[in-house]
């Protein structure tokens, strides 16, 4: 009984095995190749890439140069302020009117701090067999300083004239100067209050760290020698102590840091209702 | 331990996780029943905002298009009627939600027969007055769709927990309700074909 049933087991195992070696094998072969064809005809769609950057030039429009500078510009400004910028250029408007994709982009790609509503897409699809369309979309929280009338405008006078001259770069720049500054006093207020917060944090656990020391210190300097003379060790080693502490957070990181940091990120899903302007060149 | 100890403690158990459970997808329930009433407060501010624009775009067209008395006016009355429809968070139902749709889009057709009277003003086009109205209205167009479809997501996950087991048996103890939504293409037609 035992011997037959191990058997029909085995038997069964060689089954399978053989079935899954001459089943896998072409449907492995077919996913390589159509994952090749699939690299090799690759379209992006732009809202299911997870984007990296804050400029995302897959129309290629923009010189490699263009891109990194408009990019570090991005950076600095989302490092300074916490509002983000995402500028993205397509091809093809898949059918959406150019203001639904710049918003699903803000939408989707989460172009804003955390969940604070103040991001902005720039999307431009330059002319080709069709019509070039822009479209800017605004997160909730910089509809106040930017309404669609001031989008419109910004579109309309910033951005349609370098854009009929396929100045890409130059529009892009000339409506994110007159942005810049009316969107820079917007949210920066967050990033002081958690300045604060971490310095309160750092100096509770200096405090912490110094009470233990001085802790030790008693238990130690107990039997013998002198009070003055280990209050004085235990302050220094709680300065060096502190100073270990203290390097090794800002060896950790939490923003990209100041020149040559990349992007930190994008926030949550969500952030826009549709604010902002589009037009035709 | 005795039989009757040990029976307890199992019953105990299964009572424990039982309320455990009803607790959560209670909970669950109720706030994404909120999401759904934020959604909703949300479709009727942008709804709101449409209808003040309404007044200036009135008196900024009856201003220089005297003659066109008619769309005018059904374009005020039909803003007074859509005023009138609020449904309150808290009585969302299909009959409130139908009653409010259909106060809004006789406003949007109305307001889409505006725009094209207006195409027989070029001068009325022309001042900026117009045009930021006009652009105005637009991108509160391009909201209400926005908000529609994030309110209709919204009810989507909150019918469908309700409807799934076992949340179905705690929503029906609870008396929780299926919200209405906007189906698929609703808000392509209800959008006016304003061409601007």
């Amino acid at each position: 009984m035992g011997t037959r049933m191990a058997w029909i087991l085995m038997d069964l195992h060689g089954f399978f095995k053989s079935v899954l070696i001459r089943r896998t094998r072409p449907i492995r072969v077919a996913i390589i190749f159509l994952l090749t064809l699939n690299t090799l005809f690759a379209q992006v769609d732009p809202l299911t890439y997870k984007p990296t950057s804050l400029v995302n030039d897959f129309a290629g429009v923009f010189t490699p140069a263009q891109e990194a500078s408009l990019e570090r510009q991005l950076v600095d400004f989302n490092d300074s302020t916490t509002n983000v910028i995402a500028v993205v250029t397509v091809n093809d408007m898949n059918g959406y009117p150019s203001w639904q994709l710049a918003y699903d982009i803000l939408d989707r790609w989460g172009v804003q701090h955390k969940d604070d509503g103040n991001g902005i897409v720039i999307l431009i699809k330059p002319r080709n067999e069709t019509a070039g369309d822009v479209a800017i979309s605004v997160g909730y929280s910089l509809e106040a300083v930017i309404p669609d009338i001031l989008a419109k405008r910004i579109i309309d006078e910033q951005m349609i004239p370098d854009l009929k001259e396929e100045r890409y770069y130059d529009a892009v720049t000339a409506a994110i100067d007159v942005m810049l500054p009316l969107i820079a006093d917007e949210i920066a207020h967050e990033r002081e209050y958690n300045a604060i917060g971490i310095i309160v944090a750092f100096m509770l656990f200096f405090a912490i760290i110094i009470g233990i020391v001085i802790l030790i210190d008693k238990k130690g300097g107990k039997p013998g020698s002198s009070g003055g003379k280990s209050g004085n060790g235990g302050f220094w080693r709680a300065l060096w102590l502190a100073s270990m502490a203290n390097g090794g957070s800002s060896s950790g990181g939490h923003h990209g840091g100041f020149g040559g940091g990349g992007f930190g990120g994008f926030g949550s899903r969500g952030g826009g209702g549709g604010g902002g302007a589009s037009g035709r060149f | 331990m005795t039989k009757r100890q040990r029976n307890s403690l199992i019953i105990g158990g299964i009572l424990f996780v039982l309320i455990l459970f009803f607790g959560i997808s209670y909970n669950g329930l109720v706030q994404k029943e909120e999401d759904v009433k934020k959604a909703w407060a949300q479709v009727e501010t942008v709804y709101q905002r449409r209808a003040d624009l309404i007044p200036n775009l009135v008196n900024t067209v009856k201003g220089v298009a005297e003659y066109e008395q008619e769309t005018l006016e059904a374009v005020t009355n039909a803003r007074a009627m859509a005023n009138s429809v609020k449904v309150d968070p808290d009585q969302l139902n299909q009959a409130n939600f139908d009653v409010f749709n259909q106060a809004q889009s006789n406003l949007s057709s109305s307001l889409g027969r505006l725009m094209v009277v207006v195409e027989r003003y070029p001068e009325l086009k022309a001042t900026q007055n117009f045009s930021e109205l006009q652009q105005q209205l637009e991108s509160t167009e391009n909201r209400i769709s926005v908000e529609r479809h994030k309110y209709s997501e919204t009810v989507n996950k909150y019918n469908s927990t309700l409807r799934k087991a076992p949340t179905n048996i705690v929503g029906a103890l609870f008396g929780f309700e299926e919200m209405p939504y906007y189906k698929a293409d609703e808000g392509a037609e209800v959008a006016p074909t304003v061409d601007f």
